[in-house]
Parts: structure tokens; sequence; C-alpha cells
């Protein structure tokens, strides 16, 4: 379905975005059969053969207009298609194949959503879910766990700074990965108005988490420690809103 | 709920305890004191000086060069070298401050260069003295107000909740974490500066006057045959060495920071590949093949003329659809954002994030100043010379409205004489200025003002948000093309001939979505790094005007330099070229032409809203968006991303991370400081 979906995307995506080429480039009898007058912006379609004499030359800034005489010059000199100032659905040739291409997008689009709704109710089956919760619960028990082992000032000065650092860059790489990586089975559940709310939560955590780091890397203990235990509450607030079974 | 609305102290604390609910009640505002440098006066100075001069500096060579770099990174750098080195005292945060201060005093001038000398070049005279130069600076000011203050409430959006990855802000928050990461990821960090350096270094050579650049290089070429054809100054052509047909264009720019960027953005970076693919290796050989060119386009020139007539509008369109459908997807979560920024207003000292009603004083102000400039460059005289008596039109001319435009005359008699004139004669004076009416022309001359006033602001609105969801999932921000798109829009409603008017706001409008982007990858860095927002958002908002009045006061340096030595101003001719704005000179005398591709605007965009409608929202910016850029640096930039991606699988996720980005971040910071002292000596060279 996946493959079927992205196929239909990215193969109405070229079909669409080729006719659209052409919406300024009608056939000869389009332009023959046309009830306006069109303005030429450059002869097309001949060959390359010879760059240098082109089919039509400008009389300086003064716009062409395909008059029959010059639609029967460009026919005879076997010019199929040119481009044109102007646009006109009517005129435009291939305006079925990009309608073609927009129910194809329509119909990827469908398919591909299907298949996200379905890989998210698969993703509930305990085994192979990532599992929110415990990854958070996980972050704020080792968080607890370096408080009070920072706190308890059992070790040297430079040695509870690394230790900070060292414990929060295990946090933030393992744990709160998890949980991120979490997002599209979370909106899924929650919807997105609630994941909204839990990620403002979680964000503000994170953020306080990052400031201890930081202020470890800058040997300024009390701010690292207060960021910390903020970081802290704000994790646990993140908990609340989120449902014990997402 | 915000983080200050619990208010119990934390020294009051038991730090052993884990009890959920005494945690919840740290009142956040009595941990961020001032014991911890954040914001201090080393750190403005610092950030205004570079900015300052990183600004004038990067607008001279982007008026040479056609492209800008982004500050953010030089100013990390130097910010570590003066705050920590130099003043001993610099911490992680203060120098977080630095560089988003000097960021937004640089970040100005692309909005500035690729927009003001347009002017110029269609023959308009704008000198120091100049009302309109005062105007046009004034509008820069509040564009980039308005860009600052509206992408502000949309950083928990972006940043909290969909998690952007802001390449740049991240590499910058790499090299700001670096004292605290360890001596080994420090050593990446200079070993990625070094290999940037290394590897753009040859593109620079014949800017520097080292003989005669890359291709000349007796390694790769001969004096009577460079580089065999394959390589030039700034790019190698693999697909003339792989023999491929000339309408396919596979060349790759010597960009380290392209390289560096793709690296960051990772997996998702391969959609920009392929959307560049699309356009590069589709729609333009196969638009040549089948004769949809014209006949003087030989095989070389198919790609670039597939890009400005086809790729690059539909590209635009595509980027614009697809960024509007992710703006209606994230409804939600902004409705969500807004509310916790509305929240933070009402707690007492203010929250970590700036306030609403802060935000809503700083609209309405650069509101008011866009109408105010739109107002009087919009309602002074089309022409310079009266049409009755051909006298040049001064101060005490009587101006009539016609057509949605001034006239003046030069006298009252003139006046009443040209009132008495036919419609056909009027519009063959509007006629010979290029001016035909615009879809405003009805409406009273101020009221006129105040509609384009408000469709700017919220066109600024709308493309401050896609500018940075663009640099938020890519790193590349189509400034260009919005400047285009607000060109056409301003032009179709007040009339073909408003073009300072039209100007006017597109300057408003680039500095104000490339302070957006700016603003949010500072955001970025500053999440990384645990800053606090709101006083991220405070120094940038105070001191973001400060940017387009250097931009302003350098160009017109500039111009006057190039004048003095026999001269244009700008353009062919002269050492600036300016070649962004030469392109938009094209986009104007094409919409006064009538030569505007508007329905490939509105095809790609319905496309690219359509493409949004998948599985991924943001799928039509990213084919979008590399459907409008030069492909070479989307093959560089796709390097990096397929390099990731080995990596990650090769060594792991986690490895890929903690070294890669170290070194991308290097890659980036590289090209970017050797970027700025070759222009710092450029400027003092020429």
């Amino acid at each position: 379905m996946r493959w079927l979906g992205s196929l239909l995307i990215w193969g109405s995506l070229g079909v669409g975005t080729l006719a659209a080429v052409t919406a300024y480039r009608p056939s000869l009898e389009a332009v023959a059969a046309s009830s306006s007058p069109l303005t030429l912006n450059a002869p097309a379609g001949k060959d390359h053969q010879d760059p240098t004499t082109p089919l039509v030359s400008p009389d300086g800034d003064a716009p062409i207009v395909l008059s029959r005489e010059l639609v029967d010059r460009l026919r005879a000199a076997d010019v199929h298609r040119v481009g044109v100032r102007e646009f006109a659905f009517s005129r435009w040739s291939e305006r079925y194949w990009f309608l073609a291409a927009i129910a194809g997008l329509v119909a990827g689009a469908v398919l591909m959503r299907r298949v996200a709704t379905n890989e998210a109710i698969s993703a509930t089956d305990e085994e192979t879910k990532r599992d929110p919760v415990r990854a958070l619960n996980q972050a704020a028990v080792e968080i607890d766990a370096l408080i009070e082992k920072v706190a308890s000032g059992s070790m040297e000065g430079k040695d509870q700074l690394q230790q900070i650092l060292d414990g929060l860059d295990v946090v933030q790489s393992t744990h709160f990965e998890t949980f991120i990586a979490c997002g599209p089975q979370l909106i899924r559940q929650l919807g997105l108005s609630r994941y909204a709310q839990l990620m403002d939560r979680f964000a503000a955590a994170q953020r306080r988490l990052y400031r201890a780091w930081s202020a470890a890397a800058d040997q300024n203990e009390p701010e690292s420690l207060d960021s910390l235990r903020v970081g802290r509450a704000r994790l646990y607030e993140a908990l609340e809103r989120l449902p014990a079974d997402a | 709920m915000t983080e200050d609305q619990n208010g119990s102290n934390p020294g009051q604390s038991n730090p052993g305890q884990s009890n959920p609910g005494q945690h919840a009640g740290y009142a956040d505002n009595r941990v961020f004191q001032s014991r911890y440098r954040e914001v201090t006066c080393s750190a403005i100075i610092f950030g205004v000086v570079a900015g300052t001069v990183m600004n004038a500096a990067i607008t001279y060579a982007g008026l040479k060069l056609g492209f800008t770099i982004g500050g953010s990174a030089i100013a990390a750098v130097l910010g570590f070298g003066v705050l920590r080195g130099m003043l001993g005292r610099g911490t992680i945060l203060e120098t977080n401050v630095a560089q988003t201060i000097a960021s937004a005093v640089n970040t100005s001038n692309s909005g500035i260069i690729f927009t003001v000398p347009v002017l110029f070049l269609i023959g308009y005279e704008l000198t120091i003295t100049s009302l309109d130069f005062w105007f046009i600076t004034l509008a820069g000011v509040a564009g980039a107000v308005l860009g600052t203050a509206f992408i502000i409430p949309l950083r928990k959006q972006m940043i909290d909740i969909e998690r952007l990855r802001f390449p740049t802000g991240t590499a910058v928050a790499s090299i700001l974490k670096s004292p605290g990461a360890g001596p080994a990821k420090a050593v990446v960090l200079v070993v990625g500066i070094v290999v940037g350096m290394l590897i753009f270094i040859p593109t620079q050579f014949e800017t520097l006057g080292w003989g005669e650049g890359l291709s000349h290089l007796p390694f790769i070429g001969t004096e009577s045959k460079p580089a065999a054809g394959f390589v030039d100054d700034e790019s190698v052509n693999a697909g003339k060495l792989l023999g491929l047909p000339r309408q396919f264009e596979l060349i790759f720019a010597i960009a380290p920071f392209a390289l560096g960027a793709g690296y960051l953005t990772g997996r998702a970076g391969l959609y920009v590949l392929a959307g560049g693919i699309l356009a590069y290796f589709f729609l333009t050989p196969v638009a040549f093949a089948w004769g949809w060119m014209p006949e003087t386009v030989t095989a070389e020139q198919a790609p670039s003329f597939g890009f400005g007539a086809f790729n690059r509008p539909l590209g635009i369109g595509v980027l614009l659809g697809g960024a509007m459908m992710g703006v209606v997807f994230s409804l939600p979560a902004i409705r969500e954002a807004l509310k916790s920024i509305m929240a933070a207003g009402k707690v007492e000292g203010g929250g970590e994030e700036l306030g609403a009603r802060t935000l809503a004083i700083s609209v309405i102000t650069a509101f008011i100043l866009l109408f105010l400039t739109a107002d009087l460059v919009g309602n002074r005289p089309l022409n310079h010379n009266c049409p009755v008596s051909g006298d040049p039109i001064d101060r005490g001319s009587v101006n009539i409205e016609y057509g949605g435009y001034m006239i003046g005359c030069s006298s009252s008699e003139s006046a009443a004489a040209w009132d008495a004139l036919e419609g056909a004669r009027k519009d063959e004076l509007l006629a010979s200025l290029n001016a035909r009416p615009g879809l405003l022309a009805g409406l009273n001359p101020h009221l006129r003002a105040a509609v384009i006033a408000v469709v700017g602001s919220l066109w600024i609105w709308l493309a401050g948000i896609i500018i940075a969801q663009c640099t938020g999932m890519t790193d590349w921000s189509p400034i260009s093309g919005m400047a285009l798109l607000t060109v056409v829009l301003v032009l179709a409603l007040a009339g073909s001939g408003a073009v300072v008017g039209a100007v006017l706001i597109g300057a408003a409008l680039c500095v104000a979505v490339t302070l957006a982007a700016d603003m949010m990858q500072d955001m970025k860095t500053g999440y990384l790094v645990g800053a606090q927002p709101r006083r991220q958002q405070i120094v940038e908002l105070a001191l973001v005007g400060i940017g387009p009045v250097i931009s302003m006061l350098t160009l017109i340096l500039i111009a006057n330099s190039n004048i003095k030595q026999g001269g244009p101003a700008f353009g062919p001719g002269t050492p600036t070229t300016a070649p962004q704005a030469q392109a938009l000179e094209a986009v104007i005398t094409g919409v006064q032409g009538g030569e505007m591709p508007y329905a490939l605007y509105g095809l790609g965009a319905l496309v690219g809203a359509l493409l949004g409608l998948g599985a991924f929202p943001g799928l039509g910016v990213l084919v979008g968006l590399s459907m409008y850029l030069p492909f070479h640096y989307i093959a560089t930039y796709g390097i990096g991303c397929v390099v990731n991606i080995l990596i990650s699988r090769w060594k792991g996720s986690d490895w890929a991370e903690s070294w890669g980005v170290p070194f991308s971040a290097g890659l980036i910071v590289g090209e970017s400081l050797l970027a700025l002292v070759i222009n710092m000596y450029i400027l003092f060279a020429d």
C-alpha cells in the first residue's frame, strides 16, 4: 500500500508538473483556433539546428502578435508549439493530464494516510510499541538520582559537574530520544491539540535540562542544580499530561 | 499552563525527593536570576559591533557576488574568542545572546540588497538626502520588527512541538556547547572548520587574485584547456565528466556549508534532492527533447531556460501551496502555542515567552510605520515633468489623481488643462510610464495605502512562516522567490507604475522574512543550550532595527562611490553588479510588459497543497524549494544527506549524531568564517 501510494504521488507529481510546463505553450492548432489575439514569447518546437537565425525576429521591445500569416509561416517551418504570454484553460491541450495528476495526488494522499493510520494501529501492538510513558519515567528516575547524588555533596566540585554533564547526555540521547520518536504514535492517540500541550511541558523540561548542562559546562554548580530541579518538575508535569496507556 | 504559575520557592525543596507534586511547584523566574551570565553589556556591545561589521562587509560582497552568508556561526566563534578568550568570563548563554544580536544586526542585508538596488537599475535616483531613501530605510526597520514579532509566537509550534531541525541553529549550538562536550568533540569541530576552509578556499582563488582560478590549476587543467570544462571556479560538472547529454545538469557546487547543512538535515533532505531531480532531470530534458523550448535554446542552455521559464515559477507555486497546507495542518498546534503565550503574558513579571501584549504593540507600531511610508511614497507624482507644460515637477506642483496614480502638474493652470484632456490622452501618458492601473485604482489614495500595508503585513506573516519552515526543515530560505511574489503582488494592487512602493514593501518583506528565519535559528540554538526564550526575544526585538539602517547606508555609500567613478550606481560596468536585483528588475519589466506566468504559480500551488495532503505535510515545501533553487547546491546538499544516512546505518545513529554534528557544524563555520574574511579583504582592497 505504501509503495503504491508513493508511486501514485511521485508519478502524479511528474505528470502534473510536466503538463503544467505546457500551460503557456499551446499547439499552433490551438493558437489558430483562438478567438482572442495571442502574443508570442518565443517560437518553439522546430529543432535546434541554427540558433543564429530564429524564425521570428523581435522588433525592439514591441510584442509580437500571432497573426494568421505568422501562424502559417511557423506551420510551414514545422513548428508545433509556441510560447505565448496569455493562458487559457480551454487552449491548454495537456489540461486533462494535469487533472488526472491532481486526481492521482488526491488518491495517493488518501492511500498514504490510510497506511499511516494502519501503521500507527499496528504500532500499538505491545511487542513493537515504543513506550513513551516508560521513557519519560525512566528519565525522571535518572534525573532524581542525579540530583540526589550531586546534592549529597559526596564528590568534588569538578566531579559533580562532570557527573551532571555525563548524566544529562545519557538522558537526552536515550530516554528523551525514545520519547520524541513516539511523536506520530502520540499524535494519533491524543490528537494534535493534546499532543501540543504535552510537548509544551516536555520541551520546557528539556530546555531546563539543557540549561543545567550549559551551566555545568560553565562550572556554575548552583545554576546547574537549580535548573536540574526545575527541569525535573517540568518533566513530572509532562508525565501528568501523558495518559498511562499511551 | 505556563512555567510560572506555581509559586513555591526552589530553596524550600528537598532535592533528594522525587515527589511529582512537590517538583511541579517551582517558579522558573526565580531560577532565571542574573547569577548565571546571560544578557550582559559585553554580550550586547559585542553583538552590535560584530553584527555591524559583518553587515557592512556582507552587504558589499552580496552586491558583488549575488548571495550572502549567515552570521550566526561566525558570531558564535568570534563571541567565544572575545567574550571567553579575551574577556575571560563569557558563558555559553552569554555567547548565545551575543551571536543572537550579531546575526540579527547582520541578517537584514540580504533583504536590502536583493531589492533596493533595482531602483537604481531602472533609473531612479536615491541619495542619502532624498526622502525615498529614508522611507525605504524605515520600511526596512518596520519589516525587521514585523518579521521578528510575527514569528515569535510560532517558536513553540516549530521548535517545541514540531521539533524542526534548523540545521544552522543546531550547528551553532554545537559550537557553543563545545567547551562542555569534551576535548575530542572540540577537536572534531576544529577539524570540520579546517576541512570546510580547505574545500572552500580554491573557489576563491580568482577573487583573491591568486592566479586565474581553480579551473586553471595545473593538476586540474591547463592554460589552453582549463579543467577540460568539467571544473569551474565554484563547481564540478559531473554530468560532463560522465558524458551525459548537455541538457542534464549534474553539477555539484564546491560548498562545504551545503554539505554540512545536508548532513544535519539527514533523511528529510532526500525529498529536497528528489524535487531537484524532478526539475532538472525530468522536466527540463523532456521539455527540451519534445520541442517545448524555443528553437534558439541549445542543449547547454536548456537547464537555465527551464529554470526561468517553468521550474522557478512552478517551484515557487509548489512551495507556497505546500506551506499553506502545512499551516492548515498545524493550526491545532499553533492554537495551543498561542494559548500558551497568552497565558505567559498574564504571569506577573512575564513568563519564559514574550507576552502577547508586547508583540501586539510591536506589530502595531511596525504596521503604522509601514502604512506611513507606503502612503507617503505611493501618493507622490508618478511623472517627473508636467504632462502639459513639460516643466519639471517640484514640491509646489499640483497633484491630480488619475487611474490610481498621482499626476503632477507644474501649476494650477496646467492642472486644469490636464483635467480637460480626453481619457485616451491621459492613458497615453500612463502607458508611456509603463503604468497600468492596479486592482485598487478606484480607492481613495490613503485607503489604498492602508490596504497595501495590511496585505503587505499579512503577506509578511505568511512568508515568514514559509521561510521559517523551509529553514527549519532544510536550512534553505527562498528569499528571492518571496521578494518576487511581493513585488508582483504590490504591482498588481497598486498598478505597474508603483515601482518605488513595490520595492519598499518588497524590501520590508525581505528584511522581515530573513529575520524571521534568523530568529527561529537563534531560538533553536537557544533551546539547545537552555537559554530563556524571552531574553533572546527581547534583545532581538530591541536591536533588530539597526540592521536595515547599516545595510542602507552601506548601499548608498557604494552607489555614490560607483557614480563618482563615472559609472552607474549598480549593475553591469560596476564592481557591484547586484545580480539578485537584476533578476528582480527582469520581474518588474515582466509585470509591466504582461509577461508574468501567473498560471504556473497557481498550478504549482495546487500541486504543492495536494502534496501536503499525504502523510507528510511538509512534502510540498521540500519539493517546491528544490525546484526553485539552483541544482548544483541541491546536489551537494544531497551528498550531505546521503552521507548521514550511510553513517547512521554503518556506525549507528548515536555515533552519526555525536561526531557528525560537530564536524558538519565545522564545515558550515569554516566556509562562513573564510567567506567573511574574504569579504572584508574585498571591501578594503577595493
